[in-house]
């Protein structure tokens, strides 16, 4: 058709389209800061056009659809960004809280405590006799123990904040899967009546806040419905179904269909989840586990060399600080349940006994055989001594510790250890300075504590070294060897199996000298020699003795050898497990090669630092990452007043200029009715 | 190209609290002089500092146990020397006793001087640093020489093992002396306080030869003593080397540490004009830009 009636037609869809595209356009204005909001575009086209009068003529014009301006792949990217950029971030906050942990540039970090613990035992060794040196080094210890225990709190403390945390996380994420189901049902239901495009954006909002908390794929299918996963596959949101998560035990757990419950804790990678993650089961673990190690480094090394030495009085009891599980199974042994059994080797450890005046009543060897004697053995052992005929020791377990003391006939009796070559001692605590089986419980030996006095800075003048075997020996028996040694010069024994009952020894290389091999065979210049197993024969051991100094069993007040002993482990390499926690690989532990107590300390603090650093340069690259690509989404999606100020008055000029046809048409009818007339 | 109107307000955002952060940083090193102030600044040079403080503190201990050592080496210094004075002048007693023109009397006055001399070596042999006995081996607590009710007969009661301070890492220096070693371990021509005892003896008993065996053992003594006085002399002149490295280890490591740690303070005040001017022009050019829309001019 044509005619006035066909411009009045046009006019009015015309008036309508314009009156659309215009409703479009501040629909788009009104929503410039929404997040999530994606510019909608008037589709417009000329309607089919008609035959008339042998020509075609255009029919108008028509809204044809009105469409969002969105790149798939761009939202996307932007989400898997999002995921990650949230990772990091949640990471280089709780390193943060790390980094102000080990804070290293105050007077109270770890490292100062050390260097002062340090200087507390030069002070010792200068004034070995000095209560106020020994009050200074009990109290510099106890502030490095406390540092400990503070950092293995802060530590738990943050892992119990990284729980709440993700416990929260968990219920966030559930609720925006029953938001995101919500929509996919109204979207599916809309799909024949609309384009459902604010649902989509409000929809594709709550798909970024999810990707911040984890990390998500999805796939939108051609009925609208967004099937969303993930990063590693397991369902989240199907249509209207939701598949939820919860935080049991420590683990993330997806719950399927039915009842089943698997754990994915592993496979959470992206999002705040995966930062908190993260921190909670690697970072988190291989600063505690390194920082124990570090504590029982400490310990160990102290307490080996102070097990060899004496404080200022002979001890009446002791009761060691670590106690086995099991009374009955080796010592040496995992079984035994103790913190250092792995340390205990063969070798012996000598007891002396003072009497009530002081004087050195005598002194006895112990054999510890690692693989074989029990805690009963020890306690036994030690329980049945005669010391030079008299049996003035008791001693038994209490509570898995070993317990001696001198017995009620003996009151005044004391009693000391010295050349422990079996590391018996420092493993069960006896005479030691430190306890603990980590940072936790890190802290100076209550009877320290009780009696500074007992601080051993002096070592018992015995004289006679341990036998040490020679290499290739492959003997399982084991010597000791007895004093003291009356020479007057230092000297060397050496000790030769000839076979399963005979030996030869001789001394500074002079002839040899065969002997039996029994329980105590005497040498020359009072040092004898214990066998205890089997020998083979062409074994060889060498013993080292010194001359004379003092009397046998004596210690001096003013002996700082022990001390010296324990000032020289500053800087003395030492071999200290390293941890290293991963998602894929677990937990891995390293021997530093050689490395001094403090460089071990140095390096551990360092390697938070760069493991900020790191978190804090991945951030900057994520976040410039996400910044680009959200500029580029932006330009594509985003608003544009400028643009829609000049969309609106081209819309408006249209809409005007459609009403002037209007009455151009009117005009037109005008001029045919008043020609009728 | 089309750029969304919040991309500005986003970047104006972005940029500002980045420039705002930078000029934190700067501000922060110009304020506290130091380069690095959290263990994420520089990981790895944190390491050297670290060790570097740690020798620092090391290298103070040091110097702190040379200085009592010293003190130990200066007593026992100033004691044998004493002793050797003392020694002198019991020497030309002996030989003006020992003359065959001195009367029994005047022999017997000398045995008084002598006998003094004894309790003055024997109160030297107990000489003490900081309280504790010099002598004494580590026995540090006992007085190490005693005369006996009799005064026949000076006991050593100390032990064999000298006194040490830990003056490097991995080295000890005996500061102490085994009294014994110097005065005299067994009872006979060796031991001073035998020598001036049986001296003494002679001296009230006019006993001419035991006169002149003191004087033949006067020698021996005074060359151990002094002996022993350049022994402490030598120990004296390691210390004094110790030291020395010391000083210059200390000053090597201190600027090591603050080659590492501290800021250079021209650069630091440098850095943070020009992130102030970063921040200022972000400001400017922020309030400028946020300013204009078509809307306006429509």
């Amino acid at each position: 058709m044509s005619g006035i009636g066909l411009v009045l037609n046009v006019a009015k869809d015309a008036l309508m389209t314009q009156q659309y595209a215009i409703d479009v356009t501040s629909h788009n204005i009104a929503n410039v800061d929404t997040e999530g909001y994606s510019r909608q575009t008037p589709v417009i086209s000329a309607k089919q056009s008609a035959p008339y009068g042998g020509f075609t003529f255009g029919q108008g014009v028509e809204l044809k659809d009105i469409f969002r301006n969105t790149d798939a792949f761009l939202e996307k990217r932007l989400q898997s960004g999002q995921s990650d950029l949230s990772s990091v971030s949640e990471q280089t906050t709780y390193m943060s809280v790390l980094e102000s942990m080990f804070d290293e540039s105050s007077d109270q970090s770890l490292s100062t405590q050390l260097n002062d613990f340090w200087s507390a035992w030069n002070d010792l060794a200068n004034n070995p006799s000095g209560s106020a040196e020994r009050n200074s080094l009990v109290e510099k210890s106890t502030l490095l123990a406390e540092s400990f225990n503070n950092l293995n709190s802060d530590l738990n403390k943050t892992s119990d904040e990284l729980n709440n945390s993700i416990k929260a996380g968990v219920d966030s994420i559930n609720q925006i899967l029953t938001q995101i189901a919500d929509i996919n049902k109204q979207i599916v239901a809309n799909g024949s009546t609309g384009s459902a495009n604010d649902l989509r954006d409000q929809r594709n909002q709550l798909v970024t806040d999810l990707s911040k908390y984890i990390d998500v794929n999805t796939y939108e299918s051609n009925d609208g419905n967004l099937v969303v996963s993930t990063g590693k596959g397991y369902p989240l949101v199907n249509r209207g179904d939701t598949y939820s998560i919860n935080f049991d035990g420590g683990k993330l757990k997806w719950e399927g269909s039915g009842s089943s419950e698997v754990d994915i804790t592993g496979t959470i990678t992206g999002g705040k989840m995966g930062g908190w993650l993260e921190m909670k089961d690697n970072v988190i673990p291989e600063c505690m586990a390194n920082l124990d190690e570090l504590a029982k480094s400490i310990t160990w090394e102290v307490n080996k060399i102070h097990s060899q030495g004496v404080g200022l009085e002979g001890l009446s009891s002791v009761t060691g600080t670590d106690a086995v599980s099991d009374n009955d199974k080796a010592l040496g042994s995992v079984d035994s349940g103790l913190t250092f059994n792995d340390k205990i080797t063969d070798g012996s450890f000598k007891l002396w006994l003072y009497d009530e005046n002081g004087s050195t009543v005598g002194s006895t060897d112990i054999a510890v055989d690692a693989d074989a004697m029990t805690m009963n053995d020890l306690a036994g052992e030690i329980d049945g001594l005669s010391i030079n005929g008299e049996d003035a020791l008791n001693s038994m377990i209490k509570d898995g510790k070993l317990y001696i003391g001198t017995d009620s006939s003996h009151s005044g009796y004391s009693f000391a250890f010295s050349d422990d070559t079996s590391n018996v001692l420092a493993a069960l605590g006896v005479n030691t300075f430190f306890q603990s089986s980590g940072s936790r419980d890190f802290a100076v030996n209550d009877s320290i504590i009780n009696n500074k006095n007992n601080i051993a800075s002096a070592r018992i003048s015995n004289n006679v070294g341990p036998a040490v075997a020679a290499s290739g020996n492959t003997s399982t028996g084991i010597i000791t060897t007895d004093g003291p040694y009356t020479g007057d010069a230092d000297a060397a024994y050496e000790i030769k199996i000839l076979d399963s009952t005979q030996f030869q020894w001789r001394k500074d290389g002079g002839d040899w000298t065969t002997g039996v091999i029994g329980s105590s065979v005497s040498m020359s210049d009072g040092v004898s020699v214990n066998f205890n197993g089997s020998f083979d024969a062409d074994d060889s051991f060498s013993v080292d003795v010194t001359k004379s100094s003092g009397t046998y069993g004596e210690f001096a007040l003013g002996d700082n050898s022990n001390t010296l002993a324990i000032t020289d482990l500053q800087n003395q390499g030492v071999s200290i497990k390293q941890w290293s926690y991963s998602g894929e690989g677990g937990a891995i532990s390293d021997d530093a090669a050689n490395a001094t107590i403090d460089e071990y300390l140095h390096m551990f603090v360092s390697s938070i630092g760069i493991k900020s650093q790191s978190v804090q340069r991945e951030e900057q690259y994520k976040q410039t990452i996400q910044d680009q690509f959200t500029t580029t989404r932006d330009n594509i999606s985003g608003v544009s007043l400028d643009e829609e100020m000049a969309n609106l008055i081209k819309f408006q000029q249209a809409y005007t200029a459609a009403a002037k046809l209007i009455t151009t048409s009117q005009d037109m009818l005008d001029a045919l009715i008043n020609t009728v007339k | 190209m089309r750029i969304a109107s919040k991309t500005i307000y986003e970047r104006v955002v972005s940029s500002l609290s980045t420039s705002y952060s930078e000029m934190c940083k700067a501000q922060e090193v110009v304020s506290s002089s130091k380069r690095i102030n959290k263990l994420s600044d520089d990981p790895v040079g944190l390491v050297t500092v670290l060790d570097m403080r740690s020798s620092l503190s090391n290298i103070d201990q040091l110097s702190r146990n040379i200085s009592m050592g010293n003190s130990w080496l200066t007593a026992s210094e100033s004691a044998l020397g004493q002793v050797n004075d003392i020694l002198t002048s019991v020497k030309s007693l002996t030989v003006q006793m020992s003359s065959a023109s001195t009367g029994s009397t005047e022999r017997a006055n000398a045995a008084g001087v002598v006998e003094e001399d004894l309790n003055q070596i024997i109160s030297l042999a107990n000489s003490q640093s900081g309280g504790r006995y010099i002598f004494s081996g580590t026995d540090t607590d006992n007085a190490p020489f005693k005369l006996n009710s009799d005064e026949t007969q000076v006991d050593y009661n100390g032990n064999d093992t000298a006194f040490s301070v830990k003056i490097g890492a991995t080295s000890n220096i005996a500061v102490g002396k085994v009294g014994s070693e110097i005065f005299g371990k067994d009872w006979d021509s060796s031991n001073i306080f035998k020598t001036l005892i049986d001296l003494k003896t002679s001296l009230k008993n006019n006993d001419v030869t035991g006169i002149q065996e003191a004087m033949g053992n006067l020698d021996q003594h005074m060359s151990k003593i002094q002996d022993e006085i350049s022994d402490i002399g030598g120990k004296s002149n390691r210390m004094t080397v110790k030291e020395n490295i010391i000083a210059d280890l200390k000053l090597n490591y201190t600027s090591r540490k603050s080659d590492l740690e501290d800021a250079d303070v021209s650069q630091a005040i440098i850095d943070l004009n020009s992130k102030q001017l970063v921040y200022n022009a972000a400001l400017t050019s922020a309030s400028k830009v946020m300013q204009k829309t078509l809307v306006d001019y429509l």
